[in-house]
Formats: structure tokens, sequence, C-alpha cells
């Protein structure tokens, strides 16, 4: 069992990360074809995830009503939602736009998945005000220099013709020390995946298995 | 039913939707729980629809049914493997039956792995290292004076970020002494361009934030006055 | 904290000299173990590697290490660890040492190992003392034969040996004290309910009475006094009541009732000792208290005398006037965003001054020829839509006035829907595109697999997209088949929210097949964004970041003469969002600076 747990998978993931590695970096077209197959299996792969998703959360709710949890309304809702759309939108219709190109689905998309999502979106400024509010005090230099840079650049933003000398300053910011601190952040993240891919290569690191 | 009914309608629910969410500026409240499950169960559902379509069907099945109608043994087995490690994925969540799912992430790993590794060093690495050290990359911008002084913070910004990031440790030597003080007072000063750029994408955040409740605004705006206007 | 190597003392990280002694640090670093020579850094107390104490404890100011008594093993008294206590039970100090027992430590050194043996008489050793000895060779003279045990009998030697092990002569019960009387094993312990014997004056036998000779004039043998902590083994009902008491034991005294020590209470259980292993340590001695600051404010604090515990607070209630302004910052900002928008007109005039970004993607779009193929990847979903749509509207539409060839994919599932709406609004607004669906651009649909699904595009377009959003084959679509590979386009837009999609985009196909790619992103992403726009190569051709740049695009599409109409009032909007923001934040940090001085004054 334990073969099948961790050696297996181990020696899979090495395996398959050489394979790729080496269409990557060798110009041959049998190591092409098995790493481009590797990559395509990757990319059905992720889409099961999906699945995956779908089913728990079926599970959740479907827990929740069955044991008549507070909130279980709301699991009816939403369960009621999620039937509603796979009856309509998961049979193939031939010669017919079908699945998420069906008329009814695109209209339950734009008319209420899509307005949902971007108010919950928006919701959010409120908070962010708030928060900045608390954030952005001058208890210290460091504070009062993130402060300053940040009335810079917001002033700098949309006073375009205003001011003129605000939206210069306010590029000088984004181009020179904002982009120092960005960049470091980019190397600092690139090496980190780095060090962490060649780990996982080298065997030493198995965020796979159980 | 008549499209432009059928748009009036819709565009109707979206608004009042959009109200409901709004709602939860005033608290917590069954509108904004009915408009926060909706939302979900809609959005799972849409994705499992797109995921059946254009994955299940389109990339497996389909190709599936082609290679067994002209008889290619060998696509038909790649297809096969293809399916079974994506089901195998399925069993995850189960405990007892998890195993071979682990099949499925360690070639997803795998293949992560190896596009990062080639990706961050050909990709970020090499060019960002690149633009750092290129001290005139502003003079043709700021001029003469001022972009080499840019190019030189950039540089020195750059380097004291990473010092930052990552030489925390005391080290032992000779020279130790010496080399935790640059360090110390390198990394200090790129403490400080960490806090520019932390400054600077609050303030982007923001930004970005608000274009986001301003598009809503003038959505619900645009509505009422479609419906008043006729 | 760097110890000193020669005393101990902590001293503080960076000194050169040690605060206490003076010793020099040097440029030491480390220092080395007495027990294993393992190298350590200086901070360590103990040994990293067999845990051994390399910095000596510093020595205790104004008390000095006790002499060590040879060939005596005391019982140590529950409490002594500390040289206060070795002192405090030993009160004065040497001087309390009898005169006897000091002769008798001089003769013994003189005569060296045999001067047990070779005591001379009868000046040094006493009367007592002699006989004592004496009777350990032959019969002892005050021995009534019938008062022994038989054990006891048995343990009397036959012949002449030097083996202290005898029994003491058991004298006649008159002339023994009572609590050497009590330690004879014949008698019984007595209950401790039993009213105890009446303490007898001590009667001293002839061989216990201190002999006077060799003393000087004036002098007289001074009896030694019994030390406390013997005196608490004495039964307590023998005791007499100026003696000291030891500590009542919170259970009830266990008094010994075999073996020579039969009688007596608070005996230490043999059997405890002996089945608890202990491990010989070489080197182990008695540490004392470590003066630390952290064990010094240990002290202070526990030493404080103990504080009334106050009143629990109750959780104060966010009243309406903590509300107050969160509920006048929401109402202030819907009013400042949405009176803009009411007027549909602009507040101010302004003049447009593109950043370079922007005009290095409108140039590059405007360089495009008519029929240029470009891959439009729409990363972002309904989240960010309010946001990216005018991004997204601005840019396809440039592309369109400029003929473009539009093939539409997306790594996220809601993003083709999104490319629906918005390539069918601009495709209406554009003579001819109308209609061309299939021909002038297309809607590939959904892609998963995030970066893999990048990578695949550049191995195998084919693979990589199979049929378009409306489920209609490649093989049946017009402008699919002109791009066999990737490598047919002429330029990758790239329309995201989140920095990481930009930077698989970049690294996956942008960096690895030299193929010029532009982006379209959310303001947040814009650092990031600048960040590869800027390099050697300029991996980003130009960007477009958040609505006030596409604002500014627009107006350059509409040839460079001013904001007007909705996308004026817009930004008046945004302008009014962000000057609510910053008023906020100056408030609030007037108010904090001046809460805390009030605080501090």
């Amino acid at each position: 069992m334990t073969v099948l747990r961790r050696t297996l998978p181990a020696a899979l993931a090495i395996a398959t990360s050489l394979f790729v590695l080496a269409a990557l970096f060798i110009t041959n077209p049998l190591l092409d074809a098995i790493g481009t197959y590797f990559i395509d299996t990757a990319v059905i792969i992720a889409a099961f995830a999906l699945f995956l998703g779908l089913f728990n959360v079926l599970r959740v709710h479907a827990r929740k009503i069955r044991e008549r949890q507070p909130g279980s309304l709301y699991s009816f809702v939403l369960i009621g939602a999620m039937l509603v759309v796979l009856v309509i939108g998961l049979p193939p219709i031939a010669g017919k736009p079908s699945g998420p190109s069906h008329p009814l689905i695109q209209w339950i998309f734009h008319n209420i998945q899509a307005p949902i999502q971007a108010a919950l979106s928006a919701l959010i400024v409120f908070f962010v005000i708030t928060a900045a509010c608390r954030l952005l005090r001058v208890r210290n230099a460091e504070s009062a220099l993130m402060l300053i840079v940040a009335l810079l650049v917001l002033a700098g933003q949309v006073t375009i013709g205003l001011v003129p000398v605000l939206p210069a300053i306010r590029e000088w910011i984004l181009d020179v020390p904002a982009m120092a601190g960005v960049r470091g952040i980019l190397l600092g993240v690139a090496l980190g995946i780095l060090l962490t891919s060649i780990r996982l290569v080298l065997g030493t690191e198995r965020p796979y298995s159980d | 039913m008549d499209t432009g009914l059928l748009d009036t309608i819709g565009t109707a629910v979206a608004v009042i939707l959009t109200l409901f969410v709004f709602s939860y500026l005033l608290g917590d409240n069954l509108l904004y729980r009915l408009a926060e499950h909706l939302f979900v169960g809609v959005a799972v559902g849409y994705a499992f629809v797109v995921a059946f379509h254009s994955v299940l069907i389109a990339r497996l099945l389909d190709p599936l049914v082609q290679a067994v109608t002209e008889g290619n043994g060998g696509q038909v087995l790649l297809k096969l493997i293809a399916l079974l490690l994506g089901g195998l994925l399925l069993f995850k969540p189960a405990r007892r039956l998890s195993g071979p799912g682990n099949l499925s992430v360690a070639v997803l790993i795998g293949v992560g792995t190896a596009l990062a590794i080639g990706g961050a060093v050909l990709g970020t690495l090499v060019p960002q290292v690149d633009a750092s050290a290129d001290l005139t990359r502003y003079v043709d911008r700021y001029g003469p004076g001022l972009g080499l002084f840019s190019g030189f913070v950039v540089l020195v910004g750059t380097a004291g970020t990473l010092l930052h990031f990552y030489f925390h440790r005391s080290e032992e030597g000779r020279l130790a002494g010496l080399r935790q003080r640059l360090v110390s007072s390198w990394g200090g000063l790129g403490r400080c361009f960490i806090l520019i750029a932390f400054g600077a994408i609050l303030a982007v955040t923001f930004l970005s934030r608000l274009s986001l409740l301003v598009g809503r605004i003038e959505f619900v705006l645009d509505s009422v006055r479609q419906v008043l206007g006729g | 904290m760097i110890y000193c190597p020669k005393c101990g003392t902590a001293n503080r990280d960076g000194s050169k000299f040690c605060n206490e002694c003076g010793e020099s640090f040097g440029s030491q670093t480390r220092i080395k173990c007495p027990n294993c020579d393992t190298w350590n850094p200086v901070q360590n107390v103990f040994c990293s590697a067999c845990g051994h104490r390399i910095v000596s404890l510093p020595p205790k100011p104004g008390v000095e290490a006790p002499p060590a008594i040879k060939g005596l093993s005391l019982p140590v008294k529950p409490g002594i660890g500390t040289e206060e206590d070795r002192s405090a039970a030993t009160p004065g100090g040497e001087e309390d040492i009898p005169a006897w027992l000091r002769e008798l430590e001089a003769s013994l050194s003189a005569e060296g190992a045999a001067g047990k043996a070779a005591l001379t008489e009868p000046a040094e050793v006493p009367d007592w003392l002699r006989d004592l000895r004496d009777s350990l060779v032959g019969e002892p003279p005050e021995v009534a034969e019938e008062g022994l045990p038989d054990r006891l009998a048995a343990l009397r030697p036959t012949a002449p040996p030097a083996q202290p092990a005898a029994p003491p002569p058991a004298a006649e019960e008159e002339e023994l004290p009572d609590w050497l009387a009590a330690l004879r094993p014949t008698a019984p312990p007595a209950p401790p309910a039993a009213p105890p014997p009446a303490a007898e004056e001590e009667e001293l036998p002839d061989w216990l009475v201190p002999s006077e000779e060799g003393l000087a004039e004036g002098e007289t043998l001074v009896r030694a006094e019994i030390p406390d902590w013997l005196l608490t083994l004495k039964p307590r009902e023998l005791r007499k009541e100026e003696e000291v008491e030891a500590p009542t034991p919170a259970k009830e005294a266990v008094v010994e009732e075999t073996g020579l020590l039969a009688g007596l209470q608070d005996i230490l259980p043999v059997e405890i000792i002996i089945a608890q292993p202990r491990l010989a340590k070489a080197g182990e001695e008695i540490a004392p208290v470590i003066e630390t600051p952290q064990a010094r404010l240990f002290a202070q604090i526990v030493a404080r005398p103990p504080t009334v515990a106050s009143k629990v607070m109750p959780r104060p209630q966010a009243g309406l006037l903590a509300l107050l302004p969160r509920w006048i910052l929401s109402i202030a900002l819907i009013a400042a965003l949405t009176l803009p928008l009411l007027l549909d007109r602009p507040l101010l005039a302004r003049t447009i001054e593109p950043a370079p970004t922007v005009s290095s993607l409108y140039e590059t779009i405007s360089r495009l020829g008519s029929g240029a193929r470009v891959l439009v990847a729409f990363d972002y979903d309904p989240t960010t839509s309010s946001e990216m749509d005018v991004v997204a509207q601005t840019l396809i539409g440039h592309l369109m006035d400029r003929q473009a060839r539009i093939v539409a994919v997306s790594l996220l599932p809601a993003g083709p829907a999104s490319a629906a709406s918005l390539l069918a609004d601009q495709a209406a607004a554009h003579p001819g595109y109308e209609e061309g669906y299939g021909r002038l651009y297309v809607n590939m649909g959904y892609l998963p697999g995030q970066v893999a699904a990048v990578r695949l595009l550049g191995e195998s377009l084919e693979m990589a997209l199979p049929c378009d959003f409306y489920g209609t084959s490649r093989a049946d679509l017009e402008l699919m088949g002109q791009v066999k590979e990737l490598q047919d386009f002429d330029l990758i837009l790239e329309l995201t929210a989140g920095q990481d999609s930009l930077r698989w985009w970049i690294e996956q196909v942008g960096t690895p097949y030299g193929l010029p790619l532009a982006a379209g992103v959310s303001a947040l992403v814009e650092p990031f964004a600048r960040a590869y726009y800027q390099t050697g190569s300029q991996q980003l051709k130009g960007v477009v970041a958040g609505v006030p740049d596409a604002l500014t695009y627009s107006a350059l599409r509409s040839g460079g003469e001013g904001l007007t109409g909705i996308p004026a009032a817009r930004l008046d909007s945004q302008l009014a969002g962000h000057l609510l923001f910053i008023v906020a934040i100056l408030v609030s940090n007037v108010a904090y600076l001046v809460q805390r001085s009030r605080r501090e004054s």
C-alpha cells in the first residue's frame, strides 16, 4: 500500500517533470511528443478538479439539508440553482448551441451569476477604506513613508491635466523606487518557485502523497 | 418569449440581486444570504457545465470515439490513460480510496514543476536581473542626471529587497561581522523600498476596487434609466 | 548574550570585554567544550554535542564556597543546596568545631593513614574514645550479655579486627540519655498515641564523659552542639520542649520498625532510593541561582504583592456613535461616486497625458497591418468585469478598427461567456464584423490547466483548441484554418486581473517563443506589469492598466481630443472617490495624532 501511496507517485512525478524539462530544453521530436502528451494529460486532470469541487459542494450542502442544520434553507436554494443549471446545460444538443453557450445558460450567467459576483467584489471597497484608515497612520517613519507614497500615487492617478506635476511624480515613483521593490519581490518569488521545484524534482518534497 | 422582454426581465433581476448584495452594508440579512447562495449554486453548476463540454466531451470523448473509428490503437490507449488518471482524482476525498488519486496529483505536480523551472529561469530571473543591472535604462526618459540616478536607485533597491528577504541568518567566519553589518544596513534600505512598493500597491488596489464600485453604481443607474426611459 | 569563558558572566551581544572580570573576548566567536572538545558558538551555555556546561558558573558575590570536609558523609537536610544554607546549618563556621575534634584531625593528619591506629595516649584522645576503641578489640566491659539480642551478639567481633561495624556497647538503661536509650534494638518503638516516657536528665556513663586531660588551664570542654537537622530525627516522644521540632509532615510520620534504625522516624525509605536509578554524571554540581536579567525580573514579579483582580469589563457595545464614522464614510462614498454619474458630463476639463506604457501599446496596435492575427486571452471573470470590461472594450475596439483577426481564449471557466458578449457588442459596432464570426473573429472557449494550458498552446495549438465556445470543431472555422501554430499570430493580448496569469503568459509563451505580448490589466497588477515592460527585451510591448488608462486610451483612439461624455463622467466619479479616500486618511491621522498627544501629556 505504501508503494501505491508514496513510492509510485513520487517516481511518476519525478519522471514526468524530467521528461517535460527535457522536452523544453532539448529539441527532439520524440521528447517533444512525450512532453506535449504529459502537458495535455495535465490539462485534462486539472479539469477533473472542477468536478471534484462540485461533488464536494453537493456533499456539504446535502448533509446540511439531511440533518436540518440551521441555514438549510439556503442550502436548498444553492442545490436548487445548481440542479437547474445542470439540467439545462449538461445535455449536448446536436446542431444547436448547448452547454455553456445555451441561451438560457447565458441568460442565467449574465443576469444572475455575473451581477452578484461583481457586486460582491464591489462591497470590498467599503472595508478597504476603513482598513486603510487604520493601517495608514503615522505611527513611525515606516508607516509615514507608506502613507506618503500611497497618497502621491492616488493623487497622481486621476488628476490628469489638473495638476501637471502630480502625474509625473506618480510615474517616477512607479517606475523607480516602487519598481525596485516589486522587482525584488518578483525575483524572490521566482527564486522560491525554482527552489521548491528543484526539491520536488529531487524527491525531497512530496506534497502529493498522504 | 420575446427577446426584448427576456432582456428586460434579466436586467431587472440583475439590479434586484445587486441591491440584495449591497444590503450587506446594513448588516448580514436574509436577502444577502439568498443572493450569496444563489450565486454559489449557479457558479458551481456553470463551471461543471463548462468543464463537461470543453474537456470531457471536446478533449476526451470525441477524440476517443474518433480514434476508435479510425482504429488508432495508440491514440485510444493514450486517451484512456488520461481519462483514467482524471477519474482517479475523483477518489481523492475518500480516505481509503485516495491512494490511486496520488498518481493524478503526481502528474499535475510533475508537469507544473518542470514548467515552473523553465519559466522562472528564462522568463523572470534572467530578464529581471538584466534589467536591474542596466543603469542607463531611464536616461532616455528622465535625462542623463535623473536617469542615471534612477537606474542606480533601482539597482540598489532591488538588491536591498532581496537581501532583506533572504539573508537574515547570522553567519560565522572571519568577515562575519562585516558581512552582517553590510547585510543589515543594505537590507534595511531594501525594507524601505518594500514599503514604498507596498504603499504604491495599496494605492492602485484601492483604485482598482473603486472602479468596481463605480461600475456597479453605473450599471444600476443605467438600468434604472433604461426602465424609466422606456 | 555572550557568556564570559572565564567567569561565566552574561554580557550583551557585541561586547568586547567582560563586564565582571574584564576578560577580552577579542574576535572570539566560538568556545570549546572542556568535556568533548566540540566547538560551540559563544552564546551557548551548554555544549550542543554532549550537554556539558561550558561556561563556568559566576561566583556568588560575598559568599565563599564552604571548605570540603574529607572523610565524612553527612545526610543532607532538605533545602540545603546553597552555601548560605550550609553556613546556616553550621552557625559560626569553623569556630564551632570543638577543640578535641580539631586536635583529633590534626593528629590524624600528622600521623598519616595509620594515624587512627597509632593514636598516642592519653593526652590527645579522650578516655571515652579510647575505651570505645578498646571495645572494638575486646569484650566491652559494660556489656550486659543478657541485654543484647542474638542478632547483635552475633555481630560482636571474635577476633581483633579493625572493623567499626559493631554496635556501640549498650550501657545500662539508667546511665544512657533518653534519646540514646531509644536507639536500642530490643526496645520496641513507643506508639505515637502513648505518652512519651518522662525525659530524664541525661546521665552519661563514664566512657562517654569527656576527659578534661590535655585541656589548657581555664579551658573547658564544650559540649558539642547537636545540629538541628539531627535533632529532627529524635523520636518525638523523647524530645524536650525546647528542642527543635521537625516540620510536621503532611502525613503521619513513618517509624522505622526493622533494622538498626528501628524506632527512629522520618527515615528515608531505602527502597525508594534503591528503586530510582540515578545516572552518575561526571562533574555534576549543584548549580546556584543564575543571576540573569530574566531571573531577576521573574523574582521581582513574584515578589510583588498580589493585586486584587479588577472586575471584568463588559465588552463595549458598538453603539450608534461608534458606527457613525463608518456609516458616514459609506454614505459619503456612495454619494460622491453617484453624483458625477448622474450628471453625465465632465465636471472638470482635462488634458490627456497618457503614460508611456499606454502610448506604447497604442503604437503597437496601430502598427498592425490589416488582417493581422491576434490572440486575445480573456483571463478575468465577473469579479473584476466592472473594471476589465472597460479595458477590454477599448482594446478590442481598436483591434477591430485595425481590421485584426481575433482569436479569443480563456483560462477561466467564466471567461468565454464574458468574451462572447463583449466580442458581440464590439462586432455590432464595427461594420463587417457582425456577420464575421468564424472568419474575422472566433471564441475558442475555456482552456483548463492554467500554466500547462498556456504551454500547450505553444506546443500544439491543435491539441489545445479542438473546438470553440459553441461546440464547433476547429476544422469548421475558417480563421482557425489560417493559424496552425502559435507563431502564426502577430500579437498576443493578455487581459487579466491577476499577476499570476500575466506571469504564465510571459514565461511560457512570450519569452520562449519570442512572440510579441501586450497586456490590458487591472490597476492592481500595474506595478508588476511595469516590471516586465521595463526589461531589455521588452517582454510586454505595452500596458493599459485600469479604468483611467483605458479611458486615456479611448481618448487617444478618438484623436486625442480629450475625454467627453460618459467616460469623462466615470473619471470624475473615480476622482471623487480618490479625494474622499485621501480626506478620510488625513482626518484619521489628525485624530490619531491628537489622541496620542493627549495620552502622552
